[in-house]
């Protein structure tokens, strides 16, 4: 992937927690993953990509947060778990979703796949250069990663 | 009113259930996928639908060409990302009422079901 595709990323992030939310995420500058980084989320949600480009999308998420977003998104005080489990799956659908909007569309975006943890081997691999764009809303620290295929 | 919430997200359902409560909707049933989604609306025939396009089963076109033969005048709100404008504008010419880009928050969930009633 290009990086000036990151853009579409970088924007579609910032754009969700701004109208979903109303508090601003800011994001930190990304970077090339390495096979070391040790990237901390509780639950990580993920996009395969398929068809003429190939690759994946991860969000990595502490639960703190996402039990603050689900509160937030579905006007609750008390989110049931699974609930909360789900909104990173959400989270990780829009956010690929609006991003990909500016892509050709020749590929398909999977159903998100949700991980408790961070998945050490899934079936739908990121693609490399893989890119991760550190982030943080409401001082909650989050990764969006990327790795998809020109 | 009588409404029928189809999204296979559960954060998805559990947001609409609650801004529809709040707007004194009767939320008569909850679909998990497109199929179970027309299951509910034969045997609770809502007056509203809420629709996410993206599912399981059975997509959200779909969905609404086989609820709108069983009662033409139920009012559907299509939900869709961005990304799917086109598709939000083809839900529109086959009968849908309204569409709710996503992300949503409370204040666009009502205003667009408001739209769809009419209020």
């Amino acid at each position: 992937m290009k990086e000036t595709e990151l853009k579409h990323f970088v924007d579609s992030t910032l754009q969700y927690f701004q109208h979903a939310t109303g508090s601003p995420a800011t994001l930190g500058v990304p970077y090339v993953k390495k096979n070391d980084d040790d990237l901390y989320c509780d639950f990580t949600g993920i996009i395969g990509i398929s068809g003429s480009r190939r690759g994946a999308i991860y969000v990595c998420v502490p639960l703190p947060m996402l039990q603050e977003l689900a509160k937030i998104v579905t006007g609750l005080n008390e989110v049931p778990a699974d609930a909360v489990r789900d909104m990173v799956g959400e989270l990780a659908n829009t956010i690929a979703g609006n991003a990909t909007r500016s892509f050709e569309r020749n590929f398909q975006i999977s159903v998100p796949i949700i991980f408790e943890g961070k998945p050490k081997s899934v079936s739908i691999q990121l693609e490399t250069p893989v890119f991760v764009l550190p982030s943080q809303w409401k001082g909650y620290q989050f990764s969006v990663i990327v790795g998809i295929s020109d | 009113m009588k409404t029928l919430i189809v999204d296979d997200s559960i954060i998805m359902r559990t947001a609409l259930e609650k801004f529809g409560s709040e707007l004194g909707l009767t939320i008569v049933g909850k679909a998990a996928n497109g199929k179970q989604g027309v299951e509910m609306f034969k045997e609770h025939l809502p007056d509203l639908v809420t629709l996410d396009i993206t599912m399981p089963e059975m997509n959200g076109l779909q969905v609404l060409e086989e609820i709108l033969k069983i009662k033409p005048e139920a009012k559907v709100l299509v939900i869709t990302a961005i990304t799917e404008k086109s598709v939000a504008i083809e839900a529109l010419k086959k009968g849908a009422k309204g569409f709710l880009n996503k992300p949503f928050n409370e204040d666009s969930v009502k205003n667009a079901i408001r739209e769809v009633l009419g209020k």
